[in-house]
């Protein structure tokens, strides 16, 4: 029995000792073997494509094939759980958002994963801004307007949004709150849907992807009331921010890449500067600028901050506005 | 007309040609693998498109998209097997009519009613683009819900000899839809708490399973001996003059519905091709005949779904509203080169809407070149020994299911399917309502709830709506007329639907 127990004893000590230096040799040579990244979205929509361009560029620079995967699910929380419980080792990573950081604590009763213990930020890929617009028949043109026609018509406005917890809902529940107007929520289970009956005026209002409502805005089918981001669209120079139209209301859709909490660190800064690298190319630009979005450069540590910033912002927006997913 | 004619110098380029051509053929072979969709082919060609003109990136991938519509048809008539949920309908009666040797005509039939679905579906895209969607716009949550129900009916009176077990399976098929998490609510139904059905059960899942697996299995336990495969000549394929007969009108029907059907986001070519297949059965001579392989039972659905196919694109391009998550996919393709579909497309980009339009037409007589001669071919695999078929089949199946999610758990789902549609079939109880109800229950309980949000909870919303109200009043009538046939055809077996007949035609 004590022998066992010595045995026992000595492998856990070779074992002890031989990790770090296994470990740290893995890290050097990294990466040796394909990485997946994990899309937690269907393919097609910004995530994927901008996750799939990170995927070709890191391809080139590391050496290895970094294979995109869908899979998709419950707003990303089956991907996130899945990368949460792999391997720490950095060959599998995924891309995140908005949505699976900081809305889903908030949103999902049950979560099978923390999204802040379990998966480490590595680096931001990209924002992308909103734009509320209105159907041409509604008689408001700004956001005073706007404002003012729903405090004199209680329960007459209605928005359409993709869904429970997208960015469409969250802009309008926040809008709701900053301005202390009502409007009733009307989701759909894709934009494209909800785009519909806002165009033929059964809804009066949604928050959208820039890329996605122009045409119908430049058509005068949608009135642009104002952009959430801090500054105004390249593809909107005449629409204020929702600042400028006296609201104090900011807002960014965002896109990152994480890893499973314990991925060493040197293996995060190595795949942080080579995504860096990728998002700082001209082929990065050239994806990016016509829809609308702009590329983030950020530390680890960085994305990590704002990750917790975000998840604080919008926790009390989404528990005031009642929505939840159990 | 000068437009139309510049879309096709600008589509028979040869790179645009080319590009075409690997588009229908790759799609058609998509179409006959099961599991793997247009969705997943057009999403894995997508970066390709990066790197291409925009036009002649939409041009392939458009060309995946019917070419996998026709080659769904392929399988569900050789192995009852199909493609996807529009194919589904083929089964009813391709599948007979492939086991009684006729596969070839099966095939011939289907090809080219789906090329006078298509070409007709293409015409109403190029004339009647401002009219369609008006018509779409004009469809709001009241009346989808009452078109909806419009397509249960036909659902319920679809394949059965029995109308109890028809709305049985209905049952069946709404209380599966309801998997998943509600999305005006947020609450999880049905779903034992596994992840993995957080977003329900995916419809190719349930097809493969209640329609594919169901199969094998049937004809593991009671062989039913090699298929007869008849000779693989031009005369076997050609349809006799009374078949020629039978397909006319049937054809034209099934196109004038998929025209109308297409726009209709998400519903139209399943919608169609279950609405038309109901339509011939109720005004055929004798509807007996179908499901033991009568020719209008695969003329009309197939030429309906090809025809919503095209129109489908309607709401796409002209509105920026993709209709289904592949047309979001293609749409996606056109965002990455900077132009956005929209109300302000056809007039900004005509060459790229022009040259899409010629390319679809290209495409469809690609097809048709194509496919004519792979019927022989096709019908030859019927020849392969079942003992290496059906595990090829299994396999494929298997991948097709575990590549949608990545996920082991849809090809236990799938094996799940099978046993029950084994089960079903042992009882007499018919697969398709099954599946119409299960893409109609979810989206009609949406729309339902929807409509009744934005009236304030008023139900005199389905019946102000001048549309609404009036698919409701023929909803009733159908049901009244249902039940008058049921009461009366009961003592003898007289034929019906005379009137009805004459009348359509």
């Amino acid at each position: 029995m004590t022998k066992v127990k010595a045995a026992l004893a000595a492998t856990l000590a070779l074992a002890a000792f031989c990790t770090p230096l296994t470990m740290a040799q893995a890290q050097d040579s990294y990466p040796t073997k394909p990485i997946r990244l994990i899309i937690p979205f269907p393919p097609g929509g910004f995530n994927d494509v901008v996750a799939r361009h990170v995927a070709n560029g890191l391809s080139e620079r590391l050496g290895q094939p970094v294979v995109a995967e869908n899979r998709a699910g419950a707003n990303g929380n089956i991907a996130g759980d899945y990368v949460a419980k792999s391997p720490p080792d950095g060959y599998v990573i995924t891309a995140v958002n908005l949505s699976i950081l900081a809305i889903n604590p908030a949103l999902y009763a049950r979560m099978n994963f923390d999204v802040l213990k379990d998966l480490a930020p590595v680096a931001g890929t990209a924002q992308v801004n909103n734009v509320l617009v209105v159907n041409k028949n509604l008689p408001v043109n700004n956001l005073a307007e706007l404002i003012a026609y729903a405090k004199q018509n209680p329960g007459k406005l209605t928005f359409a949004s993709s869904g429970n917890g997208t960015s469409p809902h969250i802009s309008g529940e926040l809008l709701k709150q900053k301005a202390g107007i009502e409007a009733v929520h009307i989701p759909y289970k894709s934009a494209g849907a909800a785009q519909t009956d806002v165009l033929a005026g059964r809804v009066s209002m949604q928050f959208g992807n820039i890329p996605n409502l122009i045409s119908a805005i430049e058509s005068g089918d949608f009135k642009p009331i104002a952009v959430t981001g801090a500054e105004r669209s390249k593809l909107l120079p005449n629409v204020p921010t929702f600042k400028e139209a006296g609201l104090d209301m900011t807002m960014s859709v965002w896109f990152g890449i994480s890893a499973p909490a314990g991925t060493p660190k040197p293996i995060i800064d190595k795949l942080n500067r080579e995504i860096n690298a990728v998002l700082e190319s001209k082929a990065t630009a050239n994806l990016l600028d016509p829809l609308d979005a702009t590329a983030w450069i950020t530390t680890p540590e960085e994305f990590g901050a704002f990750i917790v910033d975000q998840k604080n912002l919008w926790q009390p927006v989404i528990k005031a506005s009642g929505a939840t997913i159990d | 007309m000068d437009l139309i004619l510049q879309g096709f110098i600008h589509a028979a380029t040869l790179e645009n040609l080319s590009y075409c051509l690997l588009g229908v053929t790759l799609g058609t072979f998509v179409g006959v693998l099961p599991g793997i969709g247009p969705l997943a082919s057009i999403s894995m060609l997508l970066p390709v498109t990066f790197y291409l003109d925009p036009t002649t990136a939409l041009i392939m991938l458009a060309g995946v998209y019917y070419g996998a519509e026709y080659g769904g048809s392929i399988t569900s008539i050789l192995i009852n097997l199909p493609g996807g949920t529009a194919s589904a309908v083929t089964c009813l009666d391709g599948y007979p009519l492939a086991r009684q040797g006729k596969a070839g005509v099966a095939l011939f039939v289907t090809t080219i009613a789906s090329f006078v679905g298509g070409s007709i579906g293409i015409i109403i895209l190029t004339l009647l683009t401002p009219l369609v969607l008006a018509v779409g716009l004009a469809f709001g949550p009241a009346e989808y819900v009452s078109v909806m129900v419009l397509g249960l009916l036909a659902a319920a009176s679809i394949s059965s000899d029995s109308p109890l077990k028809g709305i049985g399976m209905v049952v069946m098929g709404l209380l599966l839809g309801f998997v998943g998490t509600d999305i005006n609510s947020g609450v999880m139904r049905y779903t034992l708490n596994l992840s993995d059905l957080f977003d329900g059960v995916s419809i190719v899942t349930l097809a493969m399973g209640v329609f594919g697996v169901t199969e094998i299995i049937d004809s593991v336990l009671t062989p039913k001996g090699q298929m007869i495969a008849g000779k693989i000549r031009l005369s076997s394929m050609i349809p006799n003059r009374n078949e020629v007969r039978r397909s006319v009108f049937p054809t034209l029907r099934g196109t004038m519905i998929g025209c109308l059907a297409g726009p209709l986001p998400g519903v139209g070519p399943a919608l169609a091709s279950f609405v038309s297949y109901a339509l011939e059965k109720r005004v055929a001579r004798d509807p007996s005949r179908f499901g033991k392989g009568a020719v209008e039972g695969i003329a009309s659905p197939e030429a309906a779904n090809n025809a919503a196919v095209q129109t489908a694109f309607i709401p796409t391009l002209a509105l920026g509203v993709p209709g289904s998550a592949t047309m979001a996919v293609m749409m996606g393709a056109l965002m990455i080169h900077g132009i956005a579909p929209g109300p302000n497309f056809i007039v900004k980009h005509p060459d790229i809407f022009w040259g899409l339009v010629a390319s679809f037409w290209i495409g469809n007589v690609m097809l048709l070149v194509l496919n004519i001669p792979m019927i022989g071919v096709w019908v030859r695999l019927l020849q392969i020994p079942y003992r290496f078929l059906y595990p090829m089949i299994v396999m494929f199946m298997a991948i097709g299911a575990y590549s949608m999610n990545l996920s082991v758990f849809d090809i236990w789902l799938i094996l799940a399917f099978g046993l029950f549609g084994y089960g079903m079939r042992l009882l007499g109880f018919p697969p398709a309502p099954l599946l119409i109800a299960f893409i109609l229950g979810p989206m009609m309980e949406e729309n339902f709830r929807r409509a009744l949000l934005l009236g304030g909870g008023d139900f005199s919303i389905f019946i102000l709506s001048p549309i609404s109200g009036c698919l409701l009043a023929l909803a009733l009538a159908l049901v009244v007329w249902f039940v008058l046939n049921g009461l009366r055809r009961r003592p003898p077996q007289e034929p019906d639907g005379e009137g009805a007949l004459s009348s359509a035609e």
